[in-house]
């Protein structure tokens, strides 16, 4: 990695399963920065801590540090009203740290967990009150309104971006959520590894829905091909911008391909799906 | 908050309308339709089925959760509302009107509140 460089990875178990997916952000060859879903903290960091080598040390800093997301296809012009271009991650996934904004020490990445441009915003957890009154009061030229999980939830899956505790758990491995490419066994030694190799070719893949009956499809309701249980869907819900139910699933690889139609156990009723392409929203060429 | 008083209400918020000719039809509350937020699907039942009172018989949701709606009596259905299948954003728009369906031959019914005592009910949060 260069520093400066951003870097999403699946982190797994020894078995092979996710014990968490994280942000890696480069500092220097002596610190990276690793962002994790809150609800994993502590397990993550045990799991670190174990696994050290060496010299390496690790601190939880957490409590000392807010995060701000700023999304969507006019948040370049959102940061443009507050920085200069210098201080702006340009590249995807890159990001500028001790940028003042406002007096305020942030890193500022270009991440998110959207199908848009966007970016995530690092400050001291006492200046994110102020970093968020910044952010809303630039943002009203561009129609920037503040947003919850609830609106998360259905961006990130709008594009298809996977959550921890439905595509992936302890259980499911990187490749069986369609994250192969983040574990390349080609490389060096990493936890997990050698489990991934004796896995073999995953028997589940990541697929999704479109729902063509009527109903909402969410988690965990079972995909009946004629009797056979096919999978099971991992997160669904109504979608805003697409306007329609959809959902992810992880199916038997043999039922996986585009076009497959399932039935849905909703709550004991039958609702028919089909297996589309993904992602269900991709952001038009025309934003950056 | 709107809870006309020709009508009942139950604990589960529904209200439940008494006709002159033994029927009677059934919706959620003004209150319950603010709770769940904005509906996007609606599942009714079908004509003839048997409801049961205090038990589901039909089920809302908005985007983030579904909610099984009560029945208050216990009848058979003898009408749809079937524009509510296709609008379910009817019941926010005014739930004293958006009917789901209409009871006969009904012979049971929960513990239900008048108006005032509803009203009462629903301030205190539940």
């Amino acid at each position: 990695m260069l520093d400066g460089q951003v870097r999403y990875s699946p982190m797994c178990n020894n078995d092979g399963g996710v014990v968490d997916d994280v942000l890696v952000y480069k500092i220097s060859d002596e610190y990276y920065m690793l962002v994790v879903n809150a609800a994993n903290r502590e397990k993550d960091f045990a799991w670190m801590k174990s696994n050290l080598k060496g010299s390496a040390d690790i601190e939880d800093i957490s409590d000392s540090i807010a995060q701000i997301a700023l999304q969507g296809p006019a948040s370049a012009s959102v940061m443009k009203k507050l920085l200069p271009d210098e201080f702006i991650p340009s590249k995807y996934y890159s990001f500028k740290k001790d940028v003042s904004l406002d007096g305020v020490k942030c890193l500022i990445s270009s991440t998110g967990y959207t199908g848009e441009l966007g970016y995530e915003i690092y400050c001291p957890e006492a200046d994110a009150v102020k970093i968020w009154n910044l952010l809303i009061s630039t943002g009203s030229c561009c129609g920037l309104i503040p947003c919850g999980l609830g609106a998360r939830d259905t961006l990130r899956m709008e594009a298809a971006m996977p959550l921890y505790g439905h595509e992936m758990d302890e259980k499911v491995s990187p490749l069986e959520a369609g994250l192969g490419i983040f574990v390349k066994t080609g490389k060096d030694d990493f936890a997990g590894k050698a489990a991934l190799i004796s896995r073999g070719d995953p028997m589940y893949a990541r697929v999704g829905l479109a729902v063509t009956g009527r109903g909402i499809v969410r988690e965990h309701c079972d995909l009946y091909l004629d009797d056979i249980v096919a999978g099971h869907t991992t997160s669904g819900t109504f979608c805003p911008f697409v306007n329609a139910p959809i959902a992810m699933a992880a199916v038997k690889t043999e039922y996986s391909q585009i076009g497959t139609k399932f039935e849905a156990d909703v709550r004991g009723r039958r609702v028919e799906v089909e297996v589309i392409a993904l992602p269900f929203y991709k952001r038009s060429k025309n934003t950056k | 908050m709107n809870y006309p008083k020709d009508r009942m209400y139950a604990k589960t918020h529904e209200w439940v309308r008494f006709e002159n000719d033994g029927t009677a039809s059934i919706g959620v509350s003004d209150f319950a339709q603010h709770e769940l937020g904005e509906l996007v699907f609606v599942n009714l039942p079908m004509k003839g089925d048997i409801l049961k009172s205090g038990e589901p018989f039909a089920e809302v949701e908005s985007v983030k959760a579904v909610s099984d709606v009560i029945s208050p009596v216990t009848g058979e259905v003898e009408d749809i509302n079937e524009a509510l299948s296709d609008n379910p954003q009817m019941i926010n728009e005014d739930a004293n009107t958006a009917w789901f369906v209409k009871i006969k031959n009904i012979s049971d019914r929960t513990e239900l509140m008048d108006a005032g005592q509803y009203e009462e009910f629903a301030a205190k949060g539940d």
